[in-house]
């Protein structure tokens, strides 16, 4: 009864999903009420996380599920994510009528599956939560019918990941034959030899991986995907899958591979590069925000994986701060996006934001504060991030690596600024409306704040995840 | 004589050519020539029309259709596997 | 003294910058006077501090040391003889900036002032950091109001020039930073005091030094790299080519000092030969291309580049001299480019043309403006009596002690420098009135005379009497020298084992 304990908070998502779904089933016009019990919920099952003892790693389950600093933490930013997701986007589900009791319990049900996924120690509930994820991520990228972008980036994703799934599993197969079982651990301590059939299995599992964090090359859908699901899909897109992908990233890596790590190594360093090199070039041409987005989150998760190439729990702790501050900025910058509303109508393109400064000048210096926040530059959250990554890439003299990156943060900074040029330098355009949700103002003033004044106490963060220790 | 005496040997004049007149071309060659072609061609220039095209190329890269997105997937994955069995 | 004075000069602006931010009116003259007394007070901070000063000891002072990021960067900050006579010419410049927009700014003019109390903040904190990595986030971050103030104040092509600006210092800098991360791997802090006395290896100098030098070299700016400064003057508004030429590049200069010398004697040593060619070919073919300008403010940036490679080469001689006129050359060349700058500023406000040909005959029209550009003209081109004449003497003293041939050479620099700068002189307030528009133009305003006899009559005091000035920096650069020469010999005996 003991392991129950510690699985209070997927106990809680799962019943309460089945609540909420009979709820919205049997009430009319219950929309509303689902929705702020879904923010509700999330917020419950973030303390019942909090409730876990954070002194002592445990297995459950007969070691297939792990309850560690690096789970907690990881499921708390999801939770989080999720949370600010679902509160600010209600205007804009409610313009395009798809303010329906099924878009809450999509988003918790792709959170429970994140959780599973992130806790996970074996590969077949590691499979499971996958699944559980990516089903509600079809679902939702698709939400707006009556668009035909939307259902086009539905069915994209689906059949690109059914790939991507189909490796993967093909991947797990190969390394429960050669391991002989499912479990992490187990399979670390006999996965020594460099056996083609181990090899072979970690690129596949890698690749399946790389695919779900859009990694270079397997990142072809998210461009598509980002610019055609509704704008509040694509937040959550943006944000909280990656932070379970990256988790499980470092498991994969640091647990069953851990011994491989020669193997590895030079894959992520290849995907690094190429994703931060990629994402800096190819948003230079981009004129819809959305997409643009999806290029800035490839070279984004470049630099995180940057950091999970170096072999070393500073590496693994750098990447972790920066998928942290990554989901503040992008938070902050949907949230800016989801401003843009002007006679029931919701605005996407860069041009869109040509003079913003003259008429909405709090609304302009916060989008400044996180554009040049996401291009790295000093003093910055941002920079920080690409700080500690660079860090630890240069504290195992990788060097090439670090020039690359930051090359790339040079390019990449073209763009950045070309928006910030837009907003500031340009003619204006008409006034846009003001009328917004609470939640929406919050989320855009709390991630402006946090990230303008990370400066003055910098360790903070630094130090709740210095907890997180994987290698031993 | 006469005349270069009284045009105070052309000091005035000879000055002008050789010093005044070869400063103000090799100025004018050192602008324009050096600094906007040469240094700016292969600096910042350079760099931005070399980036603006690889970006042009990246995008066009991106068609829009689901085989080429899967197909990209799986080069990827056969690059991947071979580099580790040549390694 | 437990007051931490220089935070609190840091922070000054900043907090007039948000009292700013929260005021209603975008273009009220409130919003001026706000600027303008925070600015003065810190000024006045400043010169307080100066008097404070103890020059006799080189030692760093009012040194404020926290922690920051736990086991890794303490914020930590502190002046020494070289620094606070920056610090002193950027809070006494920004004033007089703001006063200088009264008449060329008229379109949101509250942003305006943020920007430039934001960078006067922001330039103090690098010359008083005693952290590599505070040094470069203050650095770093300037480039945020500047590239602000180019592009949105701006000419005609000023989107293109602050993206040139940001993108050139950006990639410069970043190679900076991979260095500095370097140097914390090997020496386990970034402490500037504490490196200074652990020394750094010298397998990596040379690349680190290099990788310190593209940093500076692209802000100084260093021939080949200075094609950003023209295309960010002539495009940037008045008080914005005043702040960068003024003191941006001289964070540049401060940089080589403080760090090129400080923590790579061994690699400066090795590449002194390159700094000096580029800075002779800087001087030279600044100057010569500088005399062929059409444009006032173009010409005037070309004219920084080659005072700019004045600098450089006296940093290089690593003599007491050298590196001394260096500082005043710099101090000299905040005060007149900004005074050059504004002159500019004055007649563009009213004709709105920085073309020469537009000018000639000013003198009949406007002649307390003339006799103010003579000075500056004379100041610019050496002419002793003004401070630009201690500066180069100086520098040129220090590299005829180091070598001949450099010295010659820099010597006729200063020749075209004469040349370009009174020709530009003659062309624009001399000879015939051919424009009739000019007939019209009022002469200096209030305003305008006091901002530019406030940068005269340091000009002409350091002309005369450089003592106080050489009084700060004597002793931190003769220990910096020390420093110097006393790695550089312990190297030499350790590759001679």
């Amino acid at each position: 009864m003991n392991n129950l304990d510690f699985i209070y908070p997927e106990i809680f998502i799962s019943l309460s999903i089945m609540f909420l779904l009979i709820l919205g089933v049997f009430k009319k016009n219950s929309t509303s009420l689902i929705h702020s019990l879904s923010i509700g919920i999330l917020l419950i099952t973030g303390i019942l996380i909090f409730n876990n003892p954070f002194d002592k790693n445990v297995t459950l389950f007969g070691g297939s599920y792990v309850i560690d600093h690096l789970s907690s933490f990881m499921k708390i930013l999801t939770i989080l994510g999720g949370a600010f997701v679902l509160s600010i986007s209600t205007k804009y589900l409610k313009l395009f009528k798809i303010f329906l009791i099924e878009y809450p319990i999509l988003v918790l049900c792709s959170i429970l599956g994140m959780m599973v996924m992130i806790s996970s120690n074996d590969l077949m509930v590691f499979y499971v939560g996958l699944e559980l994820q990516s089903l509600a991520l079809y679902v939702l990228a698709s939400f707006n019918r009556d668009q035909l972008k939307s259902s086009e980036s539905g069915l994209k994703y689906f059949v690109l990941s059914a790939l991507s799934s189909g490796l993967l599993l093909y991947g797990c197969s190969l390394v429960y034959g050669f391991s002989g079982s499912t479990n992490f651990l187990v399979i670390g301590e006999t996965m020594n030899s460099t056996h083609y059939g181990l090899t072979f299995g970690i690129v596949f599992i890698l690749v399946g991986l790389a695919f779900k964090i859009s990694a270079v090359p397997f990142h072809m859908w998210a461009p598509d995907v980002y610019e055609g699901s509704p704008t509040s899909v694509t937040l959550f897109f943006a944000i909280v899958p990656k932070v379970s992908a990256l988790t499980v990233f470092i498991r994969f890596l640091y647990v069953p591979f851990v011994n491989m790590i020669d193997q590895w190594q030079p894959i992520l360093i290849f995907l690094s590069i190429a994703s931060m090199i990629f994402g800096a070039v190819a948003a230079i041409g981009q004129k819809n925000l959305k997409r643009l987005v999806a290029y800035s989150s490839i070279g984004h998760i470049g630099y995180a994986l940057a950091g999970l190439s170096v072999g070393t729990n500073g590496g693994i702790q750098s990447s972790i701060v920066y998928i942290s501050i990554y989901l503040v900025m992008n938070l902050g910058l949907f949230s800016c996006l989801l401003m843009m509303k002007r006679n029931d109508q919701y605005f996407e393109t860069i041009d869109d934001l040509s003079g913003l400064s003259k008429n909405h000048p709090v609304l302009s210096l916060s989008l400044l504060v996180i554009l040049f926040s996401l291009a790295g530059i000093a003093p910055l959250a941002g920079f920080f991030a690409k700080f500690y990554v660079f860090k630890s890439v240069i504290e195992q003299s990788m060097y090439f690596l670090a020039i690359v990156g930051l090359l790339s943060t040079v390019i990449a900074a073209f763009y950045y600024l070309r928006i910030i040029k837009v907003i500031y330098f340009d003619e204006e355009k008409e006034k846009y409306d003001t009328d917004h949700n609470i939640w929406l103002r919050l989320s855009l003033t709390f991630s402006t704040l946090l990230i303008l004044l990370y400066f003055v106490f910098p360790s903070k963060l630094v130090e709740i995840v210095s907890r997180i220790n994987i290698i031993q | 004589m006469y005349n270069f005496l009284v045009n105070k040997w052309y000091f005035d004049e000879l000055y002008e050519i050789i010093f005044i007149q070869s400063s103000k071309k090799i100025g004018l060659f050192f602008w324009k020539i050096v600094d906007v072609k040469i240094i700016d061609k292969f600096g910042p220039d350079g760099l931005s029309l070399l980036i603006k095209n690889l970006s042009l190329k990246a995008s066009k890269f991106q068609s829009g259709f689901i085989y080429q997105y899967a197909f990209m997937i799986l080069i990827g994955l056969s690059a991947l596997l071979t580099f580790l069995i040549l390694q | 003294m437990n007051f931490p004075i220089l935070s609190f000069l840091i922070l000054l602006p900043t907090i007039g910058a948000l009292f700013l931010l929260f005021s209603k009116d975008k273009n009220s003259n409130t919003g001026k006077y706000v600027a303008l007394f925070t600015s003065f007070v810190n000024f006045l901070i400043s010169i307080y501090l100066w008097f404070l000063f103890d020059s006799s000891t080189s030692s760093f002072q009012f040194i404020e040391d926290k922690e920051w990021l736990k086991g890794f960067i303490n914020y930590k900050v502190g002046i020494d003889g070289i620094s606070i006579l920056f610090i002193i010419l950027t809070t006494f410049i920004t004033p007089l900036c703001i006063i200088s927009v009264n008449n060329s700014i008229k379109d949101r003019l509250r942003d305006f002032l943020i920007a430039i109390l934001v960078m006067e903040s922001l330039m103090i904190g690098v010359f008083c950091s005693l952290d590599l990595v505070v040094f470069y986030l203050f650095f770093e971050a300037g480039l945020i109001p500047l590239f602000l103030i180019i592009g949105i104040w701006g000419g005609a092509r000023r989107v293109y020039s602050a993206f040139k600006f940001f993108l050139y210092t950006l990639l410069g800098s970043v190679l900076m930073l991979v260095a500095i991360i370097s140097i914390y791997w090997m020496a386990g802090t970034t402490d500037i005091i504490q490196l200074y006395e652990l020394g750094i290896d010298t397998k990596y100098q040379n690349l680190l030094w290099l990788a310190f030098f593209s940093s500076f070299a692209v802000k100084t700016p260093m021939w080949p790299v200075h094609t950003w400064l023209p295309d960010a003057h002539v495009e940037a508004p008045t008080a914005g080519s005043v702040l960068l030429a003024a003191i941006l590049l001289k964070m540049a200069g401060y940089g080589f000092i403080r760090f090129s010398l400080g923590l790579f004697p061994v690699a400066s040593e090795l590449f002194t030969p390159l700094v000096y060619s580029l800075s002779l070919i800087a001087i030279i073919y600044a100057s010569l291309v500088a005399l062929m300008q059409e444009d006032m403010k173009r010409l005037i940036a070309y004219s920084s580049v080659a005072h700019m490679g004045f600098v450089t080469l006296g940093i290089f001689t690593i003599t007491q001299q050298g590196i001394e006129g260096s500082i005043v050359q710099m101090i000299s060349h905040g005060l007149v480019s900004a005074a050059l700058f504004l002159c500019v500023g004055v007649v563009y406000d009213r004709v709105h043309s920085r073309l020469i040909k537009t000018y000639g005959g000013l003198v009949s029209v406007m002649p307390k403006y003339s006799i103010l550009f003579m000075l500056f003209t004379l100041a610019a081109l050496g002419l002793p009596g003004t401070s630009g004449f201690i500066g180069e003497f100086l520098i040129l003293m220090g590299a005829f002690k180091d070598n001949f041939l450099v010295a010659i050479i820099a010597s006729l620099g200063v020749i075209f420098g004469a040349a370009y700068m009174l020709w530009l002189y003659r062309r624009i307030v001399f000879g015939n009135l051919i424009n009739k528009n000019l007939l019209e133009i009022p002469d200096l305003d209030n305003s305008e005379k006091f901002i530019l006899w406030c940068l005269a009559i340091p000009v002409l005091f350091i002309g005369f009497y450089p003592e106080p000035l050489i009084n700060t920096i004597e002793v931190s650069v003769k220990d910096l020298i020390e420093m110097y020469n006393f790695n550089l010999n312990m190297n030499m005996v350790e590759v001679q084992k």
